[in-house]
């Protein structure tokens, strides 16, 4: 199983759009089984998925990060998943793909916070901690998914730390302007290298792009600077609507989701599939 | 592989993929997994523990009450599975609602004899049978035959309850029942 961080320094550049719009088109269109891991205490990526209905019963249910969390990991993490985690129906008819979530929700926060409070005292880095928490349960899933997201939160939070450092690769999703440009080299100089993580494969998605002529030098400096996935998704209000679900037990196709941003879509996951998932399926070791 | 290193991996696929099939589309349900080979209860013998089960309290968007189905799972190694095996997921059927038997077929087996043969019985005791492989890096699961529904007393299935889940579930059970 393949783990990508979905990671960047600023908040409101397309991480959880990005996860969901990945998870989606791999799974349906490159048959993958796909696990994403919400980190991110805001849970826009299990709002997306699950609509707020669905995360208030997983919630009730006991099936969050924050239960996984209190746990202390000691339950099996499937235990905690929340499986079908998606409106199209396509690949919930289809048993060769899956979408499916560990869901977060805002407890999240707290949760971290009285995490990172026992593990100070006890002279521990609580992301380590987290790490040496998800790892054999990440191991044990292994032989159910091709691929596991890891949703982060912005910033450099505990949460975020260890999903990198899970991580097997990096996508940054970043918008061409100079403030999110300044803080993805921020993330690539500074970020990784504290995280022992520069030398983990690092991508990069450009979201909201609005050709302009104050953009476009932006686009072109990122792709001589980083490896950048494409093509860049389009600003289309479109891709709102597209990722809120109103209600879990609302239905839609791949088609009518993202209507047109459709071909955009597909054409990132088959990027990320190329460039990311065919290099590590040919490195047996790093499974 | 040893049968009890089969479990988490049988456990897994009943959290992502079994009960997630149990969910009525416009309903509500809760699935609850445990690993009951070793838990206690009134008669903990060789042939009246299930290896795992998995219990489902679920109701129908406009239905007005909640309907709690128990199941078991006998889990076998590639090469333990033989009729002994039918006839222990068989006893089964007298603490659960639903007996499946859930085996690791071996290499070059998925047309085999032995899983006609096996099949066969299942599908005479009206036992539910699963069998697992991998294929391409993954294991992927295929449910052959789907169990009727047997009617173990509701005190019964309350004992299997209470001895052999652990707190957590039955305190997320009673949460739900007292809420919904």
């Amino acid at each position: 199983m393949l783990t990508i961080a979905i990671a960047n320094l600023k908040g409101g550049v397309g991480k959880s759009t990005t996860t969901v719009c990945l998870a989606e088109a791999l799974a349906l269109h490159h048959r993958k089984r796909v696990l994403i891991l919400d980190l991110d205490p805001q849970a826009n990526t299990s709002f997306m998925l699950l609509s707020r209905q669905g995360v208030d019963q997983a919630d009730f249910a006991g099936r969050t990060l924050t239960n996984f969390l209190l746990d202390q990991g000691r339950n099996t993490i499937s235990d905690y998943v929340r499986a079908g985690a998606t409106d199209v129906n396509e690949i919930l008819a289809n048993k060769n793909c899956a979408v499916d979530i560990l869901p977060s929700i805002p407890r999240v926060w707290f949760v971290e916070e009285t995490l990172q409070e026992a593990a100070y005292k006890s002279g521990n880095d609580p992301a380590k901690q987290l790490v040496k928490m998800f790892t054999p349960h990440l191991a044990a899933l292994r032989e159910h998914y091709h691929l596991c997201l890891i949703d982060c939160p912005p910033g450099f939070s505990s949460l975020t730390r260890a999903g990198v450092m899970l991580a097997n690769a990096i996508i940054s999703p970043t918008i061409a302007d100079p403030v999110s440009t300044r803080s993805l080299a921020d993330f690539v100089r500074l970020g990784l290298p504290m995280l022992e993580a520069d030398t983990k494969p690092h991508y990069v998605v450009i979201t909201k792009y609005q050709p302009r002529n104050t953009t476009e030098p932006i686009r072109d400096l990122l792709r001589s600077t980083y490896n950048v996935l494409e093509p860049s998704i389009r600003y289309s209000t479109h891709m709102l609507e597209a990722t809120e679900r109103i209600r879990n037990d609302s239905f839609r196709t791949f088609r009518n989701k993202y209507s047109s941003l459709e071909a955009d879509v597909i054409a990132l996951a088959g990027d990320a599939e190329r460039k990311i998932l065919r290099p590590f399926q040919s490195v047996p070791t790093k499974r | 592989m040893a049968e009890v290193d089969l479990y988490p991996l049988v456990r897994n696929y009943l959290n992502l993929e079994f009960a997630p099939s149990l969910k009525p589309q416009r309903g509500v349900s809760l699935p609850l997994v445990a690993i009951t080979s070793n838990a206690a209860g009134a008669d903990a013998g060789k042939w009246s523990r299930p290896d795992l089960a998995l219990v489902n309290l679920w109701r129908h968007k406009y239905q007005p009450s909640f309907t709690l189905d128990l199941y078991g799972f006998e889990v076998k190694p590639t090469e333990t599975c033989d009729l002994s095996s039918v006839h222990e997921t068989l006893a089964h059927t007298r603490l659960v609602h639903f007996s499946y038997l859930v085996w690791q077929l071996g290499e070059d087996e998925t047309e085999s004899r032995r899983l006609q043969l096996i099949r066969d019985n299942c599908e005479a005791y009206e036992i539910g049978l699963i069998t697992f492989a991998k294929v391409d890096g993954l294991h992927r699961f295929k449910v052959h035959l789907n169990c009727n529904r047997r009617n173990p007393s509701p005190s019964v299935i309350d004992e299997f309850i209470e001895t052999r889940f652990g707190s957590r579930e039955k305190d997320r059970l009673l949460a739900w029942l007292e809420r919904q």
